[in-house]
């Protein structure tokens, strides 16, 4: 794991992985219609993709969970399992709320999670970052955009 | 109304974890953070898919399994690592709208390779993501 200090060059980095992350949750999205299309229930496919990330993740980083192991505060571990905890809640009442009501309608309100973080992130991470109206703005295009993507789609 | 209601509880799940991502990520690695959120959410969901699911997981053909690994390696070490690097570097604010707009990405793909095809409210739902990401990409 690379440590990056300037501060240019790490928002850079920042954006470069949150898109490379957008385009490998896009292209999962795909191969997903496809396992479950011909395969297996979602939450089946996602528990048995997960389990498998797992061990792909544990396989290749175990020098960086050594070193953190050792020297992390505790508060970090706990954050990190909470934020495990509560992304399994998301998984959990997207599948839940599928099962009450159609995906033209479920997607575009599960997508409105970014607005959740940077609300959230206002009140409670002020000392860690600010979230400028330019970035609240701009959530908002990407959050109605994505609205009408997947209206668009059905 | 119910659907809505746990449609929306799903959004706030996703949400509040990207802020715990952002607090644990300035103690912790973001591979080490990737691994720990998976362990977390790969106990819960399995748990819950042998309890909904038991019949079609022992049903699962051998091929579904060589389509898992082919999801799993593009959804874990590289989408959720992508994920808390981002949060990790960029601030959950920002990474968080730009990681929210993979739909459009969902789509480029399904109409260059799968041959779906575009309409009107895809046209301007791509260029309202388009410019939501410039809005956010042009800050310094």
């Amino acid at each position: 794991m690379i440590t990056v200090q300037d501060p240019k060059t790490r928002l850079m980095i920042g954006y470069a992985a949150s898109l490379g992350s957008a385009v490998a949750y896009g292209t999962v999205a795909v191969i997903g219609r496809k396992i479950v299309g011909d395969y297996a229930p979602p939450l089946v496919a996602t528990a048995f993709s997960m389990a498998m990330g797992t061990a792909m993740v544990a396989l290749l980083f175990v020098g960086d969970v050594r070193s953190d192991i050792g020297s992390a505060p505790r508060r970090g571990w706990i954050m990190l399992v909470l934020a495990g905890l509560a992304a399994a809640w998301g998984v959990s009442f997207w599948y839940l709320a599928l099962d009450e009501a159609p995906v033209v309608l479920v997607a575009p309100l599960v997508g409105v999670s970014p607005l959740v973080s940077i609300v959230l992130a206002h009140f409670f991470l002020q000392r860690l970052e600010k979230v400028t109206k330019r970035t609240a703005l701009g959530a908002l295009l990407v959050v109605g955009g994505v609205a009408l993507v997947t209206l668009g789609n059905q | 109304m119910l659907g809505v209601l746990l449609g929306l509880s799903a959004a706030l799940g996703f949400g509040i974890a990207a802020v715990f991502a952002r607090v644990g990520l300035q103690d912790i690695k973001a591979t080490t953070g990737t691994l720990v959120s998976l362990v977390v959410g790969t106990i819960i969901t399995m748990a819950l898919a042998f309890v909904f699911h038991t019949d079609a997981i022992l049903k699962l053909a051998g091929v579904a399994f060589l389509w898992f690994l082919l999801s799993a390696f593009i959804n874990f070490p590289l989408g959720r690592l992508l994920n808390f690097t981002g949060v990790s570097m960029a601030g959950v604010s920002k990474s968080a709208p730009i990681v929210g707009s993979s739909p459009l990405f969902a789509t480029i793909l399904a109409i260059s390779i799968g041959g779906e095809s575009i309409n009107t409210m895809i046209a301007i739902g791509t260029l309202s993501i388009i410019g939501g990401l410039a809005m956010i990409l042009s800050q310094r």
